[in-house]
């Protein structure tokens, strides 16, 4: 919940507490949440400490009397507040005793002004089918605020009993001001999946993204998979990121992409907002501010060209720290087959250029990630592409890493990618630059080429110059 | 940003010191409107208080009665 939306639902709490209609406090709503909160429970404290000796001498009461006429009694002379005052007084088998004899529409009305707090035990004790009622009860009344102030306090099988009498929209309002989110994980673990979906749907329905979406962030990495696993069946995702996207939600959304599976973040890279450029734009700044790169990167392999050139084009300008984090990044989720191409072939030669400085310069582990999947997922012509950007002490510092293992694999595969990009500068510049002792472990492997081929990547060397730099490599592609 | 000392009535009528944060923040009315509000909020509790001792007598049968006039008095 954004802190201006739990600042209003503080204010409606301490409204309630102090008896004046909330438009009174308006004066508050530039306070902290935690601030009012903590106000709201010392006003409370208050007020209950004030009576403190005649609301005692009415809980003795009560234990002399039968539970019939002390329910009389607090119908028809207490009234709601002072039942509430009371109630956390009772001895608690008594006061559940009491409540049996008290209409829904009552307790309901001493529900609103009762402090959980004080009356825990109570609380705790009473009968699910009456709490639902209750519950039914508050619903009515959109005493959303009231429920989510209990929440916290009552067993599984009290809260299922509840949900069945709150209609879907108020589920979604309870959960969003609930007390006590740290709970929310486990409650919404009590609904079945097919109310989830009719709860997904109702959020769509009633314009209640905001409100799903904070649950989102309150839950476990598993349920938010989940949860996004049933909007996509649903069809939800474009209504979804719409409102995430018009209420700047993107922080909320963007931690569960890693959750989702694969087919769902195809989905999600698809959607019509992905091609909305102020909203790429947006999801990016988002990803910057919160730092959810690493949550990001995996939709970006997913894009379409269009929203893929925006990206690599955003990507380009950012930090040169953001974006050796995200070359981190991308190492440890190993993305090197989303980011190589992504920089090579989406972003100008500005961008690549940058990236190039970066990946000269990460650290070894970071390099070492970046040649196996380059070899692995046959990366090279776009690696050269990038190499191309790099100064010669550069393509040096990765040329040695790329070649140094799996030699009888990795020089093939380089002069294929050179001779498929017609990249001959840089493939040959960077054998050239390679450590002698790695060119001498080269040369064998240079001499199985099949001599046509050897034949043109000599005569390539010579036309620019490069052959002598070659060393015993140029031997062997020179020899008769 | 007022003085803490100011905000004395809210305190007084708490019975704990607010929030340094709300401190900072409230004006000088404001606080002290709050404080109107818990102090009104107390009244208006209490003469529901007394009002509510006397109908309750009134709910009880005449056998309790005189012990449940000892406890409330």
């Amino acid at each position: 919940m954004s802190v201006a939306l739990e600042t209003r639902a503080e204010i409606v709490k301490l409204s309630r507490v102090l008896g004046v209609p909330t438009e009174e406090l308006a004066y508050l709503a530039r306070a902290a949440p935690e601030d009012l909160r903590v106000i709201r429970e010392q006003a409370t404290d208050a007020l209950f400490e004030g009576d403190r000796d005649r609301l005692y001498k009415l809980a003795l009461v009560s234990r002399i009397i039968p539970s019939v006429i002390a329910a009389r009694i607090a119908r028809w002379a207490l009234g709601p507040l002072l039942s509430a005052r009371v109630t956390g007084l009772l001895d608690p088998a008594k006061a559940v005793d009491l409540a049996k004899r008290l209409p829904p529409a009552f307790l309901a009305d001493v529900a609103v002004e009762l402090d959980p707090r004080r009356a825990r035990e109570v609380v705790e004790r009473m009968p699910a089918k009456q709490v639902a009622e209750i519950a039914g009860e508050l619903t009515l009344r959109d005493e959303y605020v009231t429920m989510g102030r209990f929440v916290g306090y009552l067993d599984d099988d009290v809260i299922r009993a509840a949900m069945e009498r709150i209609d879907d929209p108020s589920l979604l309002r309870i959960a969003f001001v609930m007390e006590g989110k740290d709970r929310l994980d486990h409650v919404l673990g009590l609904i079945p999946e097919p109310r989830m979906a009719s709860i997904l749907n109702a959020a769509e329905h009633e314009r209640l993204w905001p409100e799903a979406l904070d649950l989102l962030d309150h839950m476990s990495f598993e349920r938010q998979g989940a949860l996004a696993e049933i909007a996509a069946a649903e069809n939800l995702l474009p209504g979804l990121t719409e409102v995430a996207y018009a209420e700047d939600l993107w922080d909320l959304v963007l931690p569960v992409i890693p959750a989702m599976s694969e087919a769902t973040r195809l989905k999600l890279a698809e959607l019509p907002i992905v091609e909305n450029r102020q909203a790429l734009a947006a999801i990016l700044d988002t990803a910057g501010k919160h730092d959810l790169w690493a949550a990001l990167l995996p939709l970006v392999e997913h894009l379409p060209p269009g929203p893929r050139d925006q990206v690599a084009g955003l990507g380009a300008t950012l930090d040169q720290a953001v974006l050796e984090h995200i070359v981190g990044l991308v190492n440890d989720g190993d993305l090197w087959s989303m980011f190589v191409p992504l920089a090579a072939d989406h972003m100008d030669a500005v961008g690549r250029e940058r990236v190039a400085q970066i990946i000269a310069h990460v650290d070894v582990r970071v390099i070492n990630g970046m040649a196996d999947a380059v070899q692995r997922d046959g990366l090279w012509p776009e690696l050269l592409r990038i190499a191309g950007e790099m100064r010669s002490d550069q393509l040096q510092r990765i040329a040695d890493r790329l070649l140094k293992v799996g030699l009888e694999q990795r020089l093939p595969a380089l002069i294929a990618a050179v001779e498929q990009t017609g990249l001959w500068d840089t493939g040959l510049r960077m054998l050239g630059e390679l450590d002698p002792a790695l060119q001498q472990r080269l040369a064998p492997v240079a001499s199985t080429l099949d001599p046509a081929e050897r034949s043109r990547v000599a005569a390539k060397a010579r036309d620019l110059g490069l052959l002598d730099g070659l060393g015993p490599i140029a031997t062997v592609l020179t020899a008769p | 940003m007022i003085p803490s000392s100011d905000a004395s009535g809210l305190a007084s009528e708490l019975g704990a010191e607010p929030p340094p944060g709300l401190l900072e923040l409230l004006t000088l009315e404001e606080l002290q409107a709050l404080a109107e509000s818990l102090a009104a909020a107390k009244r208006r509790q209490s003469q529901a208080l007394d009002g509510a001792l006397q109908d309750a007598l009134g709910h009880v049968p005449f056998i309790f009665r005189g012990a449940v006039e000892l406890i409330l008095t």
